[in-house]
């Protein structure tokens, strides 16, 4: 019979990589090393659960202020927009003494097509020119291009003021023709002519701007799409009740408009 | 002296062996014996798991003006076997809750296991409840649905239920992507109630924040004019409608008399009432505002032309039936344009009974009228449309001056949209994005051609000019187009038209060659000074009409 081979498998556990500490493994156990070892590790251990209840701790309160920010958050929103309605600076500008302005009274600047771009590579010219010349002499080369710039836009004053009569006359009248649409100005007598046109009409504030402007594609029918009269204006804009009895007919009548 | 040492050593063995059997014995007492129900308290009093309310999503108009927000609040309960002292703790706590101490006092002193005290409390004012440290008083997380703007838009909006789910308007159609997700939260507390482990089992998903394409300032000035047209004409009810023809997107939705939240009716029925949104669900016979459909119809299959005249008298007989105009007048030369202006019903009659019923229900139908317009919101009326096979002998006489048939006041304002942009019938909406992401404007679908549609366009500016039914509405410089509306309302008691009850009404647009905005005001049976179309609801059109125009930027033509 045979042996069974242990002292071998010992030897092999004695050079096993797994047991290359051993010999320190040994040494440490023979010395006081690892008290302090154990020590470290156990003050290791309880550290690290403090700390992660300190965490916790931390998180909790995060919690708490993100709650809390919310709060502060939507209240401030919610009072921002409180504060913000139109209702609220409406009463407070009519406390200071404002009024909303009519809608007539409001002037809406158009692009005059061509025209305005002109004037704008007209103006970056001037400053190109001005930026690379000196400045004494920019300032003189600019004076020529400024009175010119102020001749074209006397030019369109003077063609505004000689429509404005026409288009207050009419509004006065009570007719004024459906406005020219500024496009068919401009097709029919220029850029110039098209700015013009509508300068007058915005400057003019009359409902409706030159009659004698070729009138607008569709427009069939004389008169229809008068601008009513100021007088028209103020009453409708005030939503007066009216006293008008209801209408006297028969079950079977329709009121109609 | 030894043996006396020995006796000190052994007494004091003794003790430490009767302490540590004391000890093993409370161990064995706690760990094994009791270890099941400290446990489970332990689980109680240290570990919660808390519903994470998920935030309502927020609602606001097209420039991001906040209409409906939510905000962190609790809802305050007691457990009332638990409180000690109920009338101490009624009051403490009536001031603060602002309810009644008797009230506190009786809901405290009931020997039941759960009471709400006070739903929806803002959070800082259930913070101070809850520093009282009452015992048997708690507090559960939830939101609170804040409008800061109150009423404005209520109807629109909606209004929700205690339990947080949407009960009309917006708030019911779009629940399901405004309520979001809650969570649930697991929080570790110690002995003085810190949390010192929170966990997130998991996540609350906030609801979507939706954009609509109102704009709060017309929304807020429509209502202005409808109240004071409440205040003028006392009427029933009265809705306002400004929307964008060229998209479809209502800029403004507003009825009157306004949804008072904090105070609704007693009546249930007066409360219902008071949440319909008129725009969509109130169903009226539209007058002389469906001549439009008569009037394009016609021009589009080509049996008229804007020239074509007739020879209208002031009264015509349908069947058995006589139909009048307005006013009396002898019979004259009128055109097409003439008869939309002057609003003559019997010049319409006529022109219907060159289409005939068939031809006259199709147009009516490709307007859309009998069926949902398509918009996005709730309890939507489709109207009543006959069908030609229900027409009686005198049907063709009422029909096409806007007797007979039912529509809502979006079905008008769609209808009017076609005229304005020229031809195209677009589904209104009013939802703009969700979380940002823009939603695609419905398609819309042509009905008559760009031409009939600008043919129309001239003969309703008619109207506004003098002559017409609305001459003494305009906006300085503004060119304006539209028709005004006088309907009769059948008398429930007769079944009769009645002499006494009508809806006055006008749609219009402006500028009138380019139309870039749309307004339709219907007032519901004004009691006072006038009821027609052309008095009360024209001037109301042109008031906000002559805000949102400049507001918007809209310059004269």
């Amino acid at each position: 019979m045979r042996a069974p081979a242990r002292p071998r498998a010992h030897a092999r556990a004695h050079t096993s990589p797994t047991n290359i500490p051993h010999r320190l493994l040994d040494r440490l156990i023979r010395g006081r090393a690892w008290i302090g070892i154990i020590a470290f590790a156990l003050i290791g251990i309880v550290a690290m659960q403090l700390w992660i209840v300190k965490l916790g701790y931390g998180i909790g309160r995060a919690v708490e202020h993100e709650g809390l920010l919310r709060r502060e958050n939507s209240a401030l929103s919610i009072a921002n927009d409180q504060l913000s309605s139109g209702e609220r600076v409406e009463r407070l500008a009519a406390a200071k003494g404002m009024v909303e302005a009519a809608p007539g009274a409001l002037h809406f600047d158009a692009v005059r097509p061509g025209l305005d771009a002109r004037l704008a590579a007209a103006a970056l010219a001037r400053d190109a020119q001005a930026g690379s010349s000196g400045g004494s002499t920019a300032s003189s080369s600019q004076a020529p291009a400024s009175s010119s710039e102020a001749g074209s836009s006397s030019t369109e004053s003077a063609t505004t003021s000689s429509e404005a009569p026409a288009a207050s006359g009419e509004s006065a009248a009570s007719s004024g023709e459906s406005a020219a649409p500024s496009g068919e100005s401009a097709a029919s007598s220029g850029e110039s002519a098209a700015s013009s046109t509508e300068v007058a009409a915005s400057s003019a504030e009359s409902a409706t701007s030159s009659g004698e402007a070729s009138a607008p594609s569709g427009d069939s029918t004389a008169g229809e799409g008068t601008a009513p009269s100021t007088e028209a204006t103020a009453s409708a804009g005030a939503a007066a009740p009216s006293t008008a009895a209801p209408p006297v007919g028969s079950s079977e009548a329709s009121p109609g408009g | 002296m030894a043996l006396a040492a020995q006796n000190r050593i052994g007494v004091l063995f003794a003790t430490f062996v009767t302490l540590f059997v004391l000890a093993a014995g409370r161990t064995l007492y706690l760990g094994v014996l009791h270890a099941g129900a400290l446990r489970k308290a332990a689980h109680t009093q240290q570990i919660t798991e808390e519903t994470v309310p998920a935030q309502r999503g927020t609602i606001t108009d097209r420039n991001g003006v906040i209409l409906a927000t939510s905000e962190p609040a609790q809802e305050i309960s007691a457990t009332p076997y638990l409180v000690t002292n109920p009338l101490r703790a009624a009051q403490q706590l009536a001031p603060l809750l602002g309810r009644p101490q008797s009230q506190l006092l009786t809901e405290l002193s009931q020997r039941s296991g759960f009471v709400y005290l006070a739903r929806q409390v803002p959070a800082a004012q259930a913070q101070a409840v809850l520093a009282l440290g009452i015992a048997g008083i708690q507090g559960t997380p939830t939101e609170r649905r804040v409008y800061p703007r109150g009423a404005l838009a209520g109807q629109l909006l909606g209004v929700l239920g205690t339990e947080g789910g949407g009960l009309s308007g917006l708030e019911l159609s779009e629940n399901s992507i405004l309520r979001g997700h809650a969570g649930e939260r697991r929080v570790v507390s110690d002995a003085r109630g810190q949390a010192i482990s929170v966990e997130d089992v998991h996540r609350e998903q906030s609801g979507a924040q939706l954009t609509l394409t109102l704009d709060a300032n017309i929304q807020q000035r429509s209502e202005a004019v409808l109240a004071a047209v409440g205040r003028v004409f006392h009427p029933k009810d009265a809705t306002a409608i400004v929307m964008n023809p060229d998209t479809g997107a209502v800029l403004s939705m507003a009825s009157w008399p306004a949804l008072d939240r904090a105070h609704p009716p007693a009546s249930s029925e007066a409360y219902e009432q008071e949440l319909e949104n008129r725009a969509v669900g109130f169903d009226y016979e539209p007058g002389s505002t469906f001549k439009i459909v008569t009037v394009s119809g016609a021009l589009e299959s080509g049996v008229i032309t804007p020239s074509s005249t007739f020879s209208v008298p002031d009264q015509i007989q349908v069947a058995n039936r006589t139909i009048h105009d307005a006013e009396e007048h002898p019979e004259e030369e009128m055109t097409a344009g003439d008869i939309l202006a002057q609003s003559s019903n019997v010049g319409a009659i006529k022109i219907a009974s060159l289409l005939g019923p068939e031809h006259f229900n199709e147009w009516v139908r490709r307007y859309g009228f009998g069926s949902p317009t398509g918009i996005d919101l709730p309890s939507q009326e489709s109207g009543v449309v006959l069908k030609p096979s229900e027409y009686s002998g005198s049907s063709m006489g009422n029909l096409p001056i806007g007797q007979g048939e039912m529509v809502t006041p979006i079905q008008m304002a769609a209808a009017y949209s076609v005229i304005a942009d020229g031809g195209i019938l677009r589904p209104p909406h009013v939802v703009q994005a969700i979380d940002g992401r823009a939603q695609p404007a419905p398609r819309g679908r042509r009905i008559i051609s760009a031409q009939t549609a600008a043919e129309v366009r001239q003969m309703l500016r008619g109207v506004l000019a003098p002559g017409g039914t609305a001459s003494e509405v305009s906006i300085p410089g503004y060119q304006l187009a539209g028709k005004t509306g006088t309907a009769s309302k059948i008398d429930p008691q007769t079944g009769e038209y009645s002499e006494t009850a009508y809806v006055a009404s006008f749609i219009g647009f402006a500028p009138a060659n380019d139309p870039k905005l749309l307004c339709a005001v219907i007032v519901d049976e004004p009691q006072t000074g006038s009821i027609y179309g052309g008095t009360v609801a024209a001037p109301a059109f042109g008031q906000i009409m002559g805000f949102a125009l400049p507001y918007l930027g809209i310059g004269p033509e």
